[in-house]
Order: C-alpha cells, then structure tokens, then sequence
C-alpha cells in the first residue's frame, strides 16, 4: 500500500502546497543553478608551474573531493527538477486539453534538462574514477554514477568497473535497489547471479537474490518489457514457462528470511508478494470482492460470472 | 487511462464485458464528482472503509493503476498485461464464441 500513499500524499502537496511555495521554489532554484554551473572541470584541476616555468596541470583536489562536489551537484538537479516538475504539474488537473498538452511539453523540457545535466556529471565522475578505479572513492563514485541514472552505455561503463574491481564491497546493494524495475538485460542479471555465488556479505547475497527474483517476476509478468535485442536469450530461457516465482520466493525465505530488510526481516517484506502469487496470479480463482459501489448500493464481484472483467485498482492521481 | 477504458465498454457494448474498478481515492464526493464529469460508465466498488483501505490491502496491492483480467468463471487470466489489454481481452471473448475486433489503441496503461 506504501505506493498508493506515497501517489495521494503527492497528489495532495501538489494541490495544496503548489502555490504558496512558489516564491520559496524560485530562490532555492537559483541556488540550485547556480550549484551546478559552478562544476566546471576546471574547477578540479589547478595550474601550477615547476622551477623552470613549465605549465603542468595536476589535481588540486582529491578524488573525494571532487566526488562530493558532484554529489552536491547531482543532489542540486535532482531537488531543482522535483520543485521545478512539482510546481509546473500542480496545474494539471485543473486544466483543459490544452492546458494538459502544454504542462506535458513542459515537463518534458524539465526531464531533458535533468538528463542533460546528470548525463554530464555521471561522464565527468566516470572519467575521474577512471584514474584509480578499485579504490573505495572510486567505488562511492560509481554509485553516485548509477544514482544519476545515465544512458546505456555509461550505466555499463560504471557496471562493468564495479564488477572489475568491487563485487565484495558491501555497498554494492545501492546498485541492486532499482534493477527489478529496469529492463532485461543479460549483464544485469549475471552481475546479480555473480553475487549471489560469491559475495562474502549475507546481506549483499540476500539482496541480490531478491533482486534477480523480482527481475524474473517482472519480466514473466510483462515480457513487452525486453529489449528486441535481448529477446532470443529471453525466450530460450523463460517460453517454458517452467519458472516457478512462487517456489524462487519460498526458497528465498528459507535461506534469507530472518535477514534485515531495512526495519522488517525479508520474510517479513516479501510476504506479500508470496500472497499475490499463491492467491491473485494467473489461473487461480479471483478472490470474492462483496462491497459498496461508489452511490452506496452492494456490490459483488461474482456479480459478473459470465462476462469477461477488466478489474483495475485506481484512484484519481 | 480513462479514454481506453471508456473506448473498451463502448466497442465491446454488446459483448459479455465489463470494467470493475475499485476505487482507493479516500473521498468519495470528489470521485462521484469526477465519475460524472469524466462519464464514467463502469461500476466501482469504494475500497475506504472503516478501518482503511479493505480491497487493495486484501489483494495486497502495491501500486494504483493494477489491472486484473478475470474470465467468465472468475478465473484470473492475466494481472497487469500493459500495452496487451486489448489482446488479452478480445482473445478471452474468442474462446466463449464472441469475435471482435476492437480499434488500435495507444498504450494508455503505463503508469
């Protein structure tokens, strides 16, 4: 339920919040701008000269350094756009097919600029861990890396350093967080097996298994999601349809399940998810809904036997 | 998503279907009001109750906008199915006998 609350809650401070903070928006935003116009390279790089008056170029600050004056940058962009994007949507639902139209452009405008600076920034950090990529700075860059969520080929640049040089780092988890959701990829889901075999952390292990398990469930549940490019590997591996999610997540609990999830154990988190499969997956019996329909009047679910039911869970954000 | 749905109940109006919603939005004025403006012909069950939200913490539901495709024995035959609703549902009116072909639609699903 946590994503239903989190889109109301979003809905409502769009609503109310939109107008009054507008004024408070713009001057954050100016700080924001500013923040990231300030990252020039040449801001890491200072010009000294040796006894016989010979320009060389070295780095006058450290690689943390450097990294955390990207991290304030990439911070910068992505608190600019959530104000920026917060303030041109709080029109929307007021307005008219025009209206819509015009705060949809505008919105695409926001995402194209973010994606222009953080694509900058994630090739300016690749660049500067490049220089020593297995040390622990260089690691924390490669996350901030992922976090800037750059285009294919810099996300496996990144990838392929982290595997090259930090598979036993426990930070590694960070990188883990958004990869069910990402699409089908082979590089992806060995790095996942990877772990699995041989990080020396439980925690990583047990977050990695979780992960190839909710990459597998989304990509048998909607397989549009795979990549043309990927889809002859995709096929040989899942037309079978032999993949059984169910006995993944049980078998998953049985090894992981008292792990901490971050507050709940992971048996604890993935309960639900158990649920869904055991009672609301494809070719079981929809369970009976009996309740009230929106004027008060009862309704049932099995009111419509005989008829084919779209059934959508929905709410007005 | 509403023009989809709206397209589906009005092309497949002589057909064994029906959208079923269930609606998480706590007030219900402010959905009576939009069923009315948006002509939302679909029945929808209110999902608040006393105690909460009851249907979607029941189905354990993690995210607004799931789809479940429901046969005419009440059997789940598809959950989320995205950009393949309108397959999934004309191939379902197929096997009890009722072909249709339903008019290109966008993806109007990606939430």
């Amino acid at each position: 339920m946590k994503a239903k609350w989190i889109a109301l809650l979003t809905c409502l401070l769009v609503t109310a919040c939109g107008k009054q903070k507008e004024n408070e928006l713009a001057k954050e935003n100016s700080a924001a701008k500013h923040a990231i116009q300030e990252l020039k390279p040449a801001d890491a790089k200072a010009e000294i000269r040796n006894a016989d008056g010979v320009a060389s170029t070295v780095d006058a600050l450290s690689m943390k350094e450097q990294l955390d004056r990207y991290r304030i940058a990439l911070d910068a962009s992505v608190n600019q756009f959530m104000q920026e994007s917060t303030s041109v949507a709080s029109g929307h639902r007021a307005a008219n097919a025009d209206g819509k139209k015009q705060i949809e452009s505008k919105l695409a405008v926001l995402r194209a600029e973010r994606q222009r600076i953080e694509n900058k920034l994630a090739q300016n950090i690749l660049n500067l861990v490049k220089a020593a990529p297995a040390s622990q700075d260089a690691m924390d860059g490669l996350l901030l890396i992922f976090r800037a969520n750059p285009t294919g080929e810099m996300f496996a640049s990144a990838r392929e350093l982290v595997v090259a040089h930090h598979l036993s780092s426990p930070k590694i988890i960070e990188l883990l967080n958004g990869f069910a959701y990402s699409n089908y990829s082979t590089a992806n889901e060995s790095l996942l097996q990877e772990l699995i075999k041989s990080s020396p952390h439980r925690n990583v292990r047990a977050h990695a298994s979780l992960g190839l398990i909710q990459f597998y469930e989304a990509i048998v549940q909607q397989p549009q999601r795979v990549p043309a490019d990927q889809l002859p590997d995709f096929v040989k591996k899942f037309d079978s349809s032999k993949i059984n999610i169910q006995a993944m997540y049980e078998s998953f609990v049985e090894d992981f399940g008292d792990d901490d999830a971050g507050g709940i154990t992971y048996a604890e988190y993935v309960q639900p998810a158990i649920f869904r499969l055991k009672n609301m997956s494809i070719g079981k019996m929809a369970p009976e809904i009996a309740g009230k329909d929106l004027d008060g009047k009862e309704l049932r679910l099995s009111d419509y036997r005989g008829k084919v039911v779209m059934l959508v869970f929905w709410a007005d954000c | 998503m509403y023009p989809h749905e709206r397209s589906l109940v009005k092309q497949l109006a002589n057909h064994p279907f029906a959208i079923v919603g269930v609606n998480c939005d706590p007030n219900l004025d402010t959905v009576r009001e939009l069923v009315k403006e948006k002509n939302l012909t679909w029945s929808s069950f209110q999902d608040e109750s006393d105690d909460g939200p009851a249907i979607s913490e029941n189905w354990k539901i993690n995210g607004m906008g799931t789809v479940f495709i429901i046969d005419a024995t009440g059997k789940i035959r598809a959950v989320d199915p995205g950009i393949k609703t309108d397959k999934v549902i004309t191939d379902l009116l197929a096997e009890m006998g009722h072909a249709v072909k339903l008019e290109d639609q966008k993806d109007d699903h990606a939430h």
